[in-house]
């Protein structure tokens, strides 16, 4: 199967999977004063200014929890899936000069942008540990599921940066349609209010965004101390299987013809 | 048993092949929805070419630009993919297609290295055995850590080359990319290339440079057009390219197009005459010879400087003369002529040679062109054979008594 021939392959070149990754965020931070304080501060900022918007002015309910690390905890896995998306799509085409004269299985360069997204993400996870333990959150043993939710959002964001930054290769479009995309997508999902806010006859449709069961799962463990709601997560995963699938099949047929168009 | 076996490729690129957005292919899009596609024009960047390299063996591909050189090069790194034919390669490759490919400009030397080492397949704990000898090759140690966006073109190819070389490939694809560099620089990568060759590392050699394709390999490849032209023995393929390079330069200067007419000297032919003046082939020792060195210069090159070096045909060398050397100033070449070269007694002994005659500019820097030609030598007397030495003394043996 080449599925698994590919898979092998890619493993053989992980090392250049953490560089590469190493590099984006190096390159990223370079040349900032701040360095890599940003990947807390951009989260940090943002939920600073929802707490003020949503929490203060709309009076966002928030199922009891506190709003500021209501939307923190939510935010900072829903910014992993955001930078995953928004640098993963171009990245391809940004790396030309490398696709057409170097050889080296290319899923890594959009790889490498979710690689450098989960570096700010554990950054940024830091100080939500820390208003967990300001808030007084009780930890539950739930909080194990962290790395299967992880593991279901990375899924995903390879599946859709795969297929997005191959297609961006044929039509640099595709870029502008995620980086609006994504801005839309994070009203889809339950980051700035909560799942009960949802009318239940909608609640089937609203959970087929699998963003949106795993964002509330996150929710649940970390904060509320609660299981996920299995059936919706379970669908997610399923959903970020298959899109993987498909993106990482689609990038391997279009891959032969990168070097030849970029 | 060949290392690169490159069977039957054609490669064809789709001309103004350019999907830069959904927008600009709409009207390519309706025309489809009716049914009337548009016309599409390809080019045939390589047509049918065959050849292959044996482990340990260096190959050299010459043509003008455009001729589908560096195509070669990247569908044997496997960077893009022919339309038509089968390619096999041995091991590990690493190539050197472009100037700092894969080098980041923000990221310091000893960050892209282990980048690039990473790009090339290796283990960071390989790379970390490789390094000092990197750097100390590409003798940049003082500015490793410096970002490489503050590198000169010549310390790109430096590092590059270095990194290229040092992973110890089973394949070495080398580009163009030499002649950016320094002299000294470039003879120290040609040194290390026959080192790589030497211990059975396959070389293929990118280069317009005639002299260093002629230094580094027994077979070379000449292709004009995609097509391969001629293939086999370097010398061959040498002359064949000059040929039709000369014949390029005629067509351009009967079009009077002088623009593009490049430094060159073509070395048109090599005669041996002997001492009343008639062509021959074959030489004998010692006695008077001239060869004469037919050129023609489509442009005014000014003071060359002409060499000619003679080898054994078990590649010993036998002699190697400069003008320079020998104290003559060369006055400038244009158009045709020839040079005379006096052998008062031609004192090789009898053996196969081959000659190769070739100009230099007036620095000793640019080859401006380079011609081979065989020839034997007999010994009048008795034919001595290769194990009684290169030089023919001419001795007279006379015998006294007490």
């Amino acid at each position: 199967m080449s599925f698994f021939r590919n898979v092998r392959e890619l493993i053989r070149y992980r090392e250049l999977v953490f560089m590469w990754s190493a590099r984006s965020v190096k390159v990223r931070y370079k040349q900032t004063l701040l360095g890599i304080l940003w990947a807390i501060f951009r989260p940090f900022a943002t939920m600073v200014v929802f707490t003020v918007i949503f929490s203060k002015f709309f009076q966002v309910p928030s199922e009891g929890i506190p709003y500021p690390i209501f939307s923190y905890s939510a935010l900072v896995p829903w910014m992993f899936f955001a930078t995953s998306i928004t640098t993963g799509v171009p990245s391809l085409v940004y790396n030309i000069g490398i696709v057409t004269k170097i050889y080296f299985p290319r899923e890594v360069i959009p790889l490498s942008s979710i690689g450098a997204a989960f570096v700010d993400f554990v950054i940024a996870f830091i100080i939500l540990i820390g208003m967990m333990i300001f808030y007084h959150v009780a930890i539950t043993l739930w909080i194990f599921l962290l790395p299967v939710l992880i593991v279901i959002q990375v899924m995903l964001a390879m599946g859709i940066s795969l297929f997005a930054s191959a297609a961006n290769v044929f039509y640099r479009d595709v870029r502008f349609i995620f980086e609006v995309g994504v801005q839309l997508w994070m009203y889809l999902s339950p980051v700035i209010y909560s799942v009960e806010t949802v009318p239940q006859k909608f609640i089937w449709l609203y959970m087929a965004n699998p963003m949106a069961p795993i964002i509330d799962s996150y929710r649940r463990i970390l904060i509320a101390g609660q299981p996920p709601q299995w059936k919706f997560l379970i669908m997610a995963a399923s959903i970020s299987l298959v899109i993987f699938l498909g993106g990482y099949s689609y990038f391997k047929k279009m891959e032969e013809k990168f070097a030849d168009i970029i | 048993m060949p290392a690169i076996v490159f069977n039957n490729i054609s490669k064809k690129y789709e001309i103004g092949l350019r999907l830069g957005s959904i927008r600009d292919n709409i009207p390519m899009m309706l025309r489809k929805l009716i049914g009337r596609n548009p016309k599409r024009e390809y080019i045939w960047a390589l047509k049918d070419a065959s050849f292959d390299v044996d482990r340990g063996g260096a190959l050299g591909i010459i043509g003008p630009n455009g001729a589908g050189k560096t195509t070669i090069l990247k569908l044997l790194s496997r960077i893009t993919k022919p339309t038509s034919g089968t390619i096999k390669t041995e091991g590990r490759v690493s190539a050197l297609i472009e100037l700092g490919a894969g080098f980041h400009p923000d990221l310091t030397g000893r960050e892209n290295i282990y980048l690039n080492g990473a790009i090339l397949g290796l283990k960071k704990r390989e790379i970390d055995e490789r390094f000092d000898k990197i750097v100390a090759f590409s003798e940049l140690e003082k500015f490793i850590d410096t970002p490489v966006k503050y590198y000169s073109s010549g310390m790109h190819v430096r590092l590059g080359f270095s990194v290229a070389a040092h992973i110890n490939p089973d394949i070495l694809l080398i580009d163009e990319v030499l002649a950016v560099g320094d002299m000294s620089f470039k003879r120290k990568s040609l040194k290390k290339m026959t080192e790589l060759r030497n211990n059975d590392t396959t070389v293929v050699f990118v280069s317009h440079d005639l002299r260093s394709i002629e230094i580094m390999c027994k077979e070379a490849l000449f292709i004009a057009n995609g097509r391969i032209i001629s293939k086999g023995d370097v010398r061959d393929v040498v002359t064949a390219y000059q040929m039709y390079d000369m014949e390029r330069i005629n067509v351009m200067r009967e079009k009077s197009d002088t623009s593009d007419i490049p430094d060159e000297v073509f070395i048109t032919d090599i005669h041996f005459l002997d001492i009343n003046g008639n062509e021959r082939d074959t030489l004998y020792s010692g006695e008077k010879t001239t060869v004469r060195i037919d050129y023609y210069a489509p442009k005014r090159i000014e003071k060359p400087i002409f060499a000619m070096k003679v080898e054994r045909a078990d590649g010993l060398i036998c002699f190697l003369v400069r003008t320079r050397h020998s104290g003559i100033a060369m006055e400038d070449l244009e158009g045709e002529g020839h040079i005379d070269a006096e052998f008062e007694n031609f004192n090789l002994n009898a053996g196969s040679y081959n000659m190769h005659v070739f100009v230099n500019d007036s620095k000793d820097i640019l080859l401006y062109g380079s011609r081979n030609k065989s020839f034997r030598v007999i010994n009048k007397d008795v034919d001595f054979g290769i194990n009684s030495g290169i030089y023919f003394p001419g001795i007279k043996w006379r015998q006294f008594r007490k």
